[in-house]
C-alpha cells in the first residue's frame, strides 16, 4: 500500500535530508526507519520508531523500547508483524534456526521462511508471556478473520468460519485429535486460493500455531478439563530454552 | 496496409493454441475444448464482470510468458487472468490444481443442503457435476449449516438461499439485463445473501433469466417447481415470434408427450445461454401450439440429463474382487455386520455403542 500514514510520514524526512541520506539509516535492504506498534505482555506498550539495526531481544527487553515482560514472567511467543504473520516461539524469535541473533529487520525476521521464520509485516508486535494460551490466541485471530471476510470467494467465506468453529471446539475442550490435521488441511486449502490476501492472512496464523505449538493443541485435546480451568496451555516454550522440548 | 494482428500462443496442459490478446486462460482453454477446460461456477461469458468468485477455475501458470518466463507464485483464477504470449498453463496435469479444486468444492458444499432429491435443479446442476467429478464423498464439517427460509421473488421465481453458492451471476443478470435493479447481495462474509431490496417482488420482462444463469437450485421456476424431473423431459429447440423486440424467441422447450413443462433459454456445453429470453416466452407460453418445434436439443454436459449419451467417459476396469482385496462381493442382504465388508476381523457385536471410524482404523483390533 502506498498511501498509508507510515509511508506518507516517511516522505517528509526523505524530502528534508534527501533519499540517499535517508537510505543510509538501517541495514541491508531494510533502510529507513520502521514504526513498530508493540503490545501484549510488555512493560511499555506503544509505538516505537526503530532504525532496524537492533535485535529482537533488545527491542523486547531494553528500557528504551518495550521494557521487558511484566511480573517477572518469561517470554513464550511473539507475533512480530501484525496478526496475519506467523507466530514464533521464544527460542526461534530470539535466534534464527542458523543460530544467529534475530534482528528487527525485514531480512532477519524472514530468515528461515515460514518454517522457522516469520515476517516484519505491518509491524504490529504482539508479545505473549508464559501464561498465554496459543490455542485461545489463535482462536481470537481466527474469529477476527472470519468476521472480516467479505464473502466474495468461497474458500475464505466458508473456510474462515470453519477454522473458527474447529478452533473453538478445541479451545473449549470439545476437540478431537483429528481436528488438528483438519485445521491444517483447511488453512492449506484457503492459502493462495482466494481473490485477495485476506485468505492468506487468515490461514498463516493457524498454520504457524500448529507448526510450532502442535503439542499445545494436543494438550487441549487430551486434557479438556484442565484446559478449561487454567487456560494457558504449556509453558515450556518460554525462554531461555534453546530448543522446544518434545512433549511427553 | 493493415498490420496483421499478432496472436498469443498459450499452452494449456501441453496443448497449444493461438488466441487474440486479451483472451482469458479459461476462454483459451474453451477454444481447445475437452477435459482441459477448467470448470466455472461463477464466470458467465455473457455477463460482464462475472467470474473470480468461486475459485473452481484455478489453474497453475508454470511459465508467465516468453518475455518473462517466471511462473506465477499462486494459482490463478483462469476466468480472470488474461493470457500472455508464450504462457504455459497446467490444469488437470497439475496435482496442485486438482487438490486446490477439491478444496474449493468442499468449501462450496460446506453449507450446502445437498437436498438434490427434492431439488428442481438436480440433473442439470453444475454443483452436482462438480462434486461428482472432484468432491470427496463425505463432509468433514460437523457444525450446524447455514439455512434460510425460502422466499418468493414475484409470481414466477422462488429463491432458496440455502442452496446458493454466491456466484453473483444473478446479480449481474439483474443489473445488466433489466432496467431497474432491485436485487443484489446483502450482508458480508458468511452472512451474505441474495435478496431483493426489502423482499420486493421481481417484476421485469427479463428477470426470469436469473433462473437460467443460476448454477444451482437456488433460483427456480415456480411454474415448473416439482412438476417433473428434468431427465424425464425431452428438450427440443423451438421458436416463436416474440412481441418483445429484445427477445430472440429462440428457446428450448421441455416436453413430455405433447405437454410443455418448461421453457428455458438454449444452453451451450458450458451451461451458458446462447441468448437471453423474455419472461413471456418462459413463463406464459406453455402450450405446444405456442411453439414451432425445430428438433431435439442436444445436451452436451455430463449430467444425468444426458443419460445414455455420455461422451468420453471411462469405464472402470477394476473388478469388485480386486477392489475388495480378493474377497468375494456380497449381496447387501448377506451383510449382517458392516465389518464383513470393511474389516472382516472386527466383530461389531464386540464394540461398545455404535461403531465409529476409529474402530475400523485401529490396527489389530480383536
Ligand atoms: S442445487 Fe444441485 S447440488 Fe444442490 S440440492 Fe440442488 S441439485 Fe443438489
Ligand atoms: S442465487 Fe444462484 S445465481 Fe444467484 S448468486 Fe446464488 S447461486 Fe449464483
Ligand atoms: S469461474 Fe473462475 S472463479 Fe469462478
Amino acid at each position: 500500500m502506498v498511501n498509508n500514514v507510515e509511508t506518507l510520514a516517511a516522505v517528509v524526512p526523505i524530502i528534508n535530508i534527501g533519499g540517499e541520506e535517508y537510505a543510509k539509516i538501517g541495514v541491508g535492504k531494510s533502510t529507513g526507519t520502521k514504526l513498530i506498534s508493540a503490545c501484549g505482555n510488555i512493560n511499555k506498550p506503544g509505538v516505537y520508531e526503530i532504525d532496524m539495526t537492533i535485535s529482537v531481544e533488545e527491542f523486547i527487553y531494553s528500557d528504551e523500547y518495550c521494557g521487558g515482560i511484566p511480573n517477572g514472567k518469561r517470554l513464550k511467543a511473539c507475533i512480530p508483524g501484525g496478526s496475519s504473520v506467523p507466530i514464533l516461539p521464544a527460542n526461534l524469535l530470539l535466534t534464527t534456526a542458523k543460530g544467529e541473533k534475530r534482528m528487527m529487520n525485514y531480512e532477519s525476521l524472514n530468515d528461515g521462511g515460514f518454517a522457522t521464520g516469520t515476517m516484519m509485516g505491518s509491524g504490529g508486535f504482539i508479545v505473549l508471556d508464559e501464561d498465554q494460551c496459543v490455542v485461545r490466541h489463535t482462536l481470537s485471530l481466527a474469529r477476527f478473520y472470519h468476521h472480516e471476510s467479505c464473502g466474495q470467494c468461497s474458500p475464505c467465506r466458508e473456510g474462515t468460519g470453519w477454522m473458527k468453529r474447529v478452533l473453538s471446539n478445541i479451545e473449549s475442550g470439545k476437540g478431537k485429535m483429528s481436528d488438528i490435521d483438519l485445521l491444517w488441511d483447511i488453512q492449506r486449502k484457503i492459502e493462495g486460493n482466494t481473490i485477495c490476501p485476506l485468505g492468506d492472512a487468515a490461514a498463516w496464523p493457524v498454520a504457524a500455531a500448529i507448526r510450532h505449538f502442535r503439542d499445545e493443541f494436543e494438550w487441549h485435546v487430551n486434557n479438556p478439563e484442565e484446559a478449561q480451568r487454567r487456560n494457558f496451555g504449556l509453558a515450556h516454550y518460554a525462554d531461555p530454552l534453546p530448543v522446544p522440548q518434545p512433549v511427553a | 496496409m493493415a498490420e496483421e494482428k499478432k496472436l498469443f500462443k498459450v499452452t494449456i496442459d501441453n496443448i497449444s493454441v493461438e488466441v487474440e490478446p486479451g483472451t482469458t486462460i479459461l476462454n483459451a482453454a474453451r477454444q481447445i475444448g475437452g477435459d482441459i477446460v477448467p470448470p466455472a461456477m461463477c464466470y458467465y461469458s455473457k455477463l460482464q464482470g462475472s467470474g473470480g468468485k468461486c475459485r473452481t477455475c484455478l489453474v497453475k501458470v508454470s511459465k508467465g510468458s516468453e518475455a518473462d518466463p517466471r511462473p506465477m507464485p499462486k494459482l490463478v483464477a483462469s476466468c480472470r487472468t488474461t493470457v500472455m504470449d508464450g504462457m504455459e498453463v497446467a490444469n488437470i496435469t497439475s496435482p496442485e490444481v486438482i487438490e486446490a479444486r477439491k478444496g474449493v468444492v468442499e468449501f462450496l458444499l460446506l453449507n450446502h443442503p445437498l437436498d438434490c432429491p427434492v431439488c428442481d435443479q438436480a440433473g442439470e446442476c453444475h454443483l452436482q457435476d462438480l462434486s461428482y467429478e472432484h468432491g470427496v464423498s463425505a463432509t468433514r464439517y460437523e457444525f450446524k449449516r447455514r439455512t434460510f427460509d425460502k422466499i418468493d421473488l414475484g409470481d414466477h421465481i422462488q429463491l432458496h438461499m440455502t442452496r446458493c453458492i454466491l456466484c453473483y451471476r444473478c446479480v449481474f443478470t439483474a443489473d445488466q439485463l433489466t432496467e431497474k435493479r432491485e436485487h443484489g447481495i446483502l450482508g458480508r462474509g458468511e452472512h451474505a445473501e441474495i435478496s431483493t431490496y426489502i423482499k420486493e417482488s421481481l417484476d421485469n420482462d427479463f428477470i426470469g433469466n436469473v433462473i437460467d444463469v443460476c448454477p444451482v437450485g437456488a433460483l427456480t421456476d415456480k411454474t415448473f417447481r416439482f412438476k417433473n424431473r428434468v431427465w424425464f423431459l425431452k428438450p427440443v429447440d423451438a421458436h416463436r415470434d416474440c412481441e418483445n423486440p429484445k427477445c430472440c424467441g429462440k428457446t428450448t422447450v421441455w416436453l413430455r408427450g405433447n405437454e410443455v413443462f418448461r421453457v428455458t433459454a438454449r444452453k451451450d456445453q458450458y451451461g451458458e445461454v446462447e441468448a437471453f429470453i423474455c419472461d413471456t416466452c418462459r413463463f406464459e407460453k406453455k402450450e405446444a401450439t405456442d411453439w414451432v418445434i425445430e428438433g431435439p436439443r442436444k445436451i452436451s454436459r455430463a449430467s444425468v440429463i444426458s443419460q445414455g449419451h455420455y461422451v468420453g467417459t471411462v469405464q472402470p476396469k477394476e473388478t469388485i474382487e480386486k477392489v475388495l482385496d480378493g474377497r468375494k462381493p456380497k449381496l447387501l442382504m448377506d451383510i449382517h455386520s458392516v465389518s464383513q465388508v470393511n474389516r472382516p476381523d472386527i466383530d461389531l457385536s464386540q464394540i461398545d455403542g455404535p461403531a465409529h471410524s476409529d474402530d475400523f482404523n485401529k490396527k489389530g483390533v480383536q
